[in-house]
Order: structure tokens, then sequence, then C-alpha cells
């Protein structure tokens, strides 16, 4: 009986603390059990591996009753042996055959609340942290025979899994070879997060996302049923939609929930969140600087009076108080939940008044940095929100210097960038008229 | 080479703490809230140009936050005395709000003239929808009145003219832009609201109306409640009538006038239909039949149609537009014209009033 080698049964694995590595002697004959026991489940392992070597008299019995055992593959050849191991197989080295047997320990994440995206009444859990669960909770959503689930992998070094859902009779071939294509250029070492996943996949430079990211399941399946592919990703409780259009991100799951009389004026009041978010404070500076026309008589007085006691330029008083909120609003996602609170009283309430009254900004421009602010979380999806609040700034650069002239144009060329912008292939600022029909 | 871009950084950096050139501040801006226009003393000076500036307030409140001040100047020309205005302020004056133009009684001649009203026009900032008046006796003396309720200066004049605040059959309202049509049309002849400064409030009830060239009368209040409804279809006037025995007020609430005219008599027949609600009566409207009411206040308001049409005759201007409708009804190039200026002194009036009274009002 020659001694077992682990570097020529398993090539290249380094010895691990956690690598378990036991004979198992019948007749003269021995086999080597091979596992990670951080990775396995040891309960699962006595119950199915040990037990059927009990049972046998000799090791050819042995190799027969573990082809009977669920998750049970047989390795041929090549290098295949340490990439089983640290997926969660057990390995049964045999003197002339490598078997692998699923042994992975039960995935602990759980689904949670949605965090992102919460709809009042509507489905209340987002996805989990585990793929398998993931993909488990859209075959129930969307138990279509044409569901198709494919596996990858993604980051050289991470090895990230990657599932790719699509429903076969409705998804457009043009799209996914379009994303293998990308898929296989994607040349990151680590890749954890699906918002990664989405730029490694898109151009990290455009201004508005070209795939939506969501942590709710229906949407996922509303996805799919309207012929877009579902990527998800090992460890992140969200879904990747593509392709995605501008309109997209302005729908809230709760528009195909809800009666039209209610969903149409938020869908336009949406709208107008966004004017308000990216142009308002460039049509203060436009305004207050070029064209006081633009104000009613009895506003433009008190602008006036209210403006008097600041010293500097209206854009200065507009860079100030948007560095302000930005940095609130950051500062309140970064802080712990407890101190956020807290933050957002000092610095929104506080401050606020404190500026105003110190004659460092007009009690107009309090006002509209706020509803800057709120405007802004009123963007369903939080990728998009983030756009916008990237794209008052140049605006506020054109009012600088070009008045309301300069912001009109501003916006006139955000709209033609987002025009020539294709998600997929698909024009992002396509209508899809008559299509919200089969969804409700 | 790496050095170079960082100075082009640095450089176009810098440019974000500098602002446009058109930039002014609305702080460093004066608003010009009315524009008065009067006669000087100079002979060559003839402009004295005032402009009601508002000081800026932070919170509005009616009474106390109508602060002013008042800049006036004399030049041969209204862009001259508004240049030399310049120096005399420290801010930059800004006509964007300026919702009137006061025009001074000894001045009404000067405006009509074509290059007077052009600066109106032709700055960009001046609105078109800016109201005109004549201010009885200065323009400057209208401008120089504060009154209690106002919020910002001049807030009284505009709301006594746009039919937001007050809306009353006595005043006429009048913009820049039609005044200047009716300066130029031929057949329709312009007017302007008189506003005469009664200590800290405004009596704005009459109205003067103008040929192409100068001033020809300033009609009596009673006359100008007629004018107001044939000119501009003012519809809440109310109508009193008196007789012998009974004196009755009706509340109009539905008004319009139709008119044709017959060049063969020559003769212009007017329909003037009103629906309206009797509102004070020093007798019980049930002793005779509805009819009988109705009738009486026809006779007498035809008598004061017939009046002020009359009158406007008389005074050789149309600023109802009745030679305008004759021109487009009846076009013959430049001969309906000679035809109508003909005409018109030799037209004979037939103003037909009909009145139905729909209720007697509530009883409470």
């Amino acid at each position: 009986m020659k001694p077992f080698h682990l570097q020529a049964a398993v090539p290249g694995l380094e010895p691990s603390s956690d690598l378990v590595s036991r004979t198992l002697n019948v007749n003269q004959e021995s086999a080597q059990l091979i596992y990670l026991s951080t990775l396995c489940d040891k309960q699962y392992i006595q119950s199915s591996i040990m037990q059927a070597f009990d049972a046998c008299g000799n090791l050819a019995e042995f190799n027969a009753k573990l082809t009977m055992i669920a998750g049970f593959e047989r390795i041929k050849n090549g290098n295949l042996q340490a990439e089983k191991l640290l997926h969660g197989f057990a390995l049964v080295v045999f003197p002339d055959a490598i078997c692998a047997i699923e042994a992975k320990k039960a995935s602990l994440a759980k689904p949670s609340e949605t965090s992102s995206e919460s709809i009042i009444q509507g489905p209340q859990k987002a996805f989990s942290e585990d793929l398998e669960q993931n993909v488990q909770i859209i075959r129930t959503r969307y138990p279509s025979k044409n569901l198709n689930v494919e596996y990858t992998e993604i980051g050289t070094e991470s090895r990230t899994q990657l599932a790719i859902l699509y429903d076969k009779a409705k998804v457009d071939p043009d799209i996914l070879l379009d994303l293998d294509k990308r898929l296989a250029g994607v040349e990151a070492a680590v890749v954890q997060a699906s918002n990664q996943v989405q730029m490694l996949l898109t151009s990290r430079f455009e201004f508005f996302p070209t795939a939506l990211v969501t942590d709710r399941p229906d949407r996922t399946a509303l996805s799919l049923s309207k012929g877009k592919v579902i990527l998800l990703l090992n460890g992140t409780p969200f879904s990747i939609n593509l392709p995605a259009v501008f309109y997209d991100f302005m729908v809230s799951m709760d528009d195909a929930y809800q009666s039209p009389w209610l969903t149409r004026p938020l869908l336009i009041l949406r709208y107008m969140a966004v004017f308000i978010t990216t142009a308002l404070p460039a049509l203060y500076v436009a305004a207050v600087s070029y064209n006081p026309e633009f104000f009613q008589t009895q506003l433009a007085i008190e602008i006036a009076g209210s403006r008097a006691a600041v010293p500097y330029a209206s854009f200065y008083e507009v860079f100030f108080m948007l560095f302000m909120t930005e940095a609130l609003t950051e500062a309140s996602i970064r802080l712990p939940k407890h101190i956020g609170s807290t933050a957002t009283t000092v610095g929104g309430l506080i401050l606020g008044q404190a500026a105003q009254e110190a004659g460092l900004v007009s009690s107009i421009m309090i006002i509209i940095a706020s509803s800057v602010a709120v405007s802004n979380f009123v963007i369903p999806i939080n990728t998009m929100s983030y756009s916008m609040r990237l794209i008052k700034f140049p605006l506020v650069i054109c009012a600088m210097y070009f008045g309301l002239v300069g912001v009109v144009t501003g916006i006139f060329c955000f709209i033609v960038y987002a025009a020539s912008l294709r998600s997929f292939g698909r024009p992002y600022l396509k209508l899809f008229i008559g299509e919200a029909k089969k969804s409700r | 080479m790496k050095r170079g871009w960082i100075w082009k950084g640095v450089l176009i950096l810098s440019l974000l703490w500098l602002p446009g050139c058109g930039f002014k501040d609305i702080d460093r801006r004066f608003f010009v809230m009315a524009i008065g226009i009067d006669k000087s003393n100079h002979a060559n000076k003839p402009y004295h140009v005032t402009l009601k500036l508002a000081i800026p307030f932070t919170k509005i409140q009616p009474g106390k936050t109508n602060a002013y001040q008042l800049v006036s100047d004399d030049g041969s020309t209204i862009t001259e005395a508004v240049r030399h205005m310049k120096s005399k302020v420290d801010k930059e004056l800004d006509f964007s709000q300026a919702k009137i133009i006061v025009i001074g009684k000894a001045m009404s001649a000067e405006i009509l003239q074509k290059g007077t009203l052009d600066w109106f026009l032709r700055r960009r900032d001046i609105q078109s929808a800016a109201y005109m008046a004549l201010g009885d006796p200065t323009a400057e003396d209208v401008l120089n009145v504060k009154t209690g309720s106002e919020r910002f200066p001049g807030d009284s004049l505009f709301l006594s003219f746009d039919q937001d605040g007050t809306e009353s059959s006595f005043i006429a309202t009048e913009y820049l832009f039609d005044f200047h049509r009716r300066v130029t049309e031929k057949g329709l002849d312009p007017y302007m609201p008189v506003i005469r400064p009664m200590d800290s409030a405004y009596l704005i009830d009459r109205v003067a109306v103008f040929d192409k060239k100068r001033l020809k009368a300033i009609l009596s209040p009673e006359e100008t409640r007629i004018f107001n409804a044939l000119t501009t279809d003012f519809q809440h006037f109310d109508i009193e009538t008196k007789s012998k025995t009974l004196q009755f007020a009706i509340a109009v609430q539905h008004f319009k006038y139709t008119y044709t005219i017959d060049p063969s008599a020559p003769a212009l027949h007017m329909n003037i239909r009103i629906v309206g609600e009797s509102e004070e009566s020093t007798e019980t409207l049930y002793k005779q039949p509805w009819s009988y009411y109705e009738r009486l206040a026809e006779r007498q308001s035809q008598t004061r149609y017939m009046h002020l049409l009359q009158k406007l005759q008389a005074l050789q201007v149309d600023p109802v537009g009745f030679g305008l409708r004759y021109r487009a009804t009846r076009y013959q190039r430049d001969k309906d014209w000679t035809a109508w200026e003909a005409m018109y002194p030799k037209l004979t009036f037939h103003a037909k009033v009909q009145i139905r009274i729909k209720s007697s009002g509530g009883i409470k």
C-alpha cells in the first residue's frame, strides 16, 4: 500500500488548516476523503459518505454506492479537483478514480426586507445574498418552462458566480450575444457588487445608468416577462436587469399595483421632481443674476430683500448650499443609523437656519436647497438618483456664464446625450406605448 | 508637457470663481415700478421723466413695505433723461417690473407721437402688457402716492388695472400694446384711464379719449361706465333707473351687444342685451309685472347709450372701433376709409336695449 500524496491527487492545492484529509481503509485497500471543513456540512458527510463506506465490504462496492448520492460527480481528468474543493465538494480519491460529492453547508442568508426600493402594499421581501436562493425565488415567482438559467463566473480572482436568467421564448438573441461578448471582455480581478457588474458591462463614464439594478424580486419577474435578461451575482441581494431605458428608472413597482388615477399623477410628479432636482439651482442663478423679469413683482422684491444680506454673488451661495446638502446626504448614508438622524437634524435644521440668519445665504436659497434634496429622493431607482445629483452642477456653471439661455442649452445638451445612449443596442429614450397594458 | 496641462487645469478652475459678463445680482438692481412722463419747464428739455424705484424688503407687510425712491430728470428725449438718472442712483435700473406708464396731462399730445411711444416699445425690458394711464394733474403726483394697503410700491395701481384685485366698472384698463395699436390703426382711437391722486389713495373713475393727434375730452364717471362696457365688454356694472315714484338698481350678470352699419341711411343699429338681477329698490317689485320694470330700465339706459355714442361722434373720436368694423367688412382699398370719414359725422345711432330681470335677489 503506497502512501497518499495530497499534491498528486489535488494538484495546485496549498495545505491549509481547514483542509481535512482522512484515509478510509478496507481490505488492504484505501481511499482518501478530502474536504474543506469550513465549506462542508460535516453532518451530511457523516450521513452520506461515511455511512455508505461503513456498509461496504470493498472499495468497488463503496464506489458504486457513492454514485447513488445526490450531487455526485466523477472527475475524469484535468485539474478540476481543487476547483471542486473550493466550491464545497468533498472528494473521495480512489486509486484509479476521483469522485466529488456536493456537501456544501446550507446557506444562512435569508431574504431581508426591501430597503432600497420599498413600497407600501406589495411584496415586501428582497433577494437574499445567496445565489441559489435567489434563483429559487425567481423560479417561484416566474414558473415558466421557458425560463433558462445559465451559470458563469466573473472576476479573475474572485471568480464570483453569476447566473444569467431569461425567458427563452421572449428574449432577443442579439442581447444575449452582446452580453456574452461583454462578459468575455470583463477583466476585473474582484467582483463583489451588482452595481460593479453593471458598470463593467456598460461604459464606465456614462452619465446615466443603462442597466437597472434592483432588490425587488417582483420587478425582476416583470422584467423577465418583458423579455429582459436578468443577472444574479452571488453574494449580493440585487438583480441586474438589462436592457434598461430611461423610463424604467422612473417607474416604481407601485405603478403596476395601484389605480391609474393615483399612479399617473405620481408619475408626472416624479418627472417634475427630476426637473426640480436638476434645474432648480441653475434656474435660481439665472433668474436672480441675469433675468429677474422671470419673477413676479412681489417675489422679485422679496428675493432682492433676502439677498441684500448676502455679501457675495448668487452662485457662491448656490455652491455653498449644494455642498452642504450633498455632504449631509453622503454623511447620512455612511453613518450608523442611530447617529444618522442626529446628523441630519444638526446639519439640516440648525445649520440651515443659522446660515440664513448670519446672512451667508438667502432664505429662498434654503428652500431651493431642501427642495432639490427632497426631489432627488423621489426617483425610485438609486443609480438614477445619483446621476441626477451629478447633473445639476454643470447646469449651474452654464447658468453662471450664460443665464437662462445657458440653462436651456445645458438641458438640451443632456437630452441630446441621453438620446444618443444605447442600452444593449436599445435606444435609451425609446417610448413603449401600449406595452404597459400587459403588466396590469 | 504634463506641467502645461496642470496650468491649464488651474486656469479653467479659476474661471469658476468668476461669472459671465451680463451677470448682475438681483440685489444690485433697482426695480422701476412705474414710469411717469411729464412736461418740464425747459423748452429744450421737454421731457420730465419720473421713476418710482422699489426698495426691497425681506418680508412683505401691507402698508409697511411700500417704501420707494422717486427719481426724476429732464431731458430732450426719454432716453437722455433715463441715462442721466442712472448717475443719481447706486444700483442698476431694471425696467422689467415696470408695469405702469403714467403720462402727465400736459404731455398727452406728445405721447401720441411715434418717437415717444417707440421708446417704451423698443426697450427689451419694458413689458408690452404694461398699463397706460393719464396722470391728473401730473404723473409725478400720481407716482408720489403711498397707499395704506400696498404690499410694495405701485401694487395699488397694478391691482386697480389688472382684474386680479378690484373689478370696477369705472376703471378702464389700457395696455401699452393696445394703445400703440390704437394710435396707428385707422378707425380705432386711443383712450386712457385718468388717475387722480387723493391723499394716500387714487381715484380712477374717468377715461380720456384721444383722436390720433391730441386729447379730445375726459368723460364723466357715468359715461366711463358705458364706455367701458362698449370698448372692453365689461360685464360687472349696474343700471340705475329712476322715475317719479320709484328708483331701483339692476346688477348686470350678462351683457352683450351687436351692431350693424347701414351706409345708405347712414345709420348704426345697435342691439344691447342685458340680463341682471334687481339689487336695490324703493318699492316691492311685485306691484307691477317685471316687464314693466324692464321697459322702464330699457328706456333710461337707451338714452345713456345714445348720449355717449353721440358725444363720441361730436368729438370725432371712435374708440369703440366702428370705423375699423366698416373697413373690415367693406374693403375697397383706400376708398372705404374716405367713405367712412365722410359718413361718421352724419351717422344716426339707433340703440335698442333689451333688459331681462332674472330674479329679485335672495331672501335671508
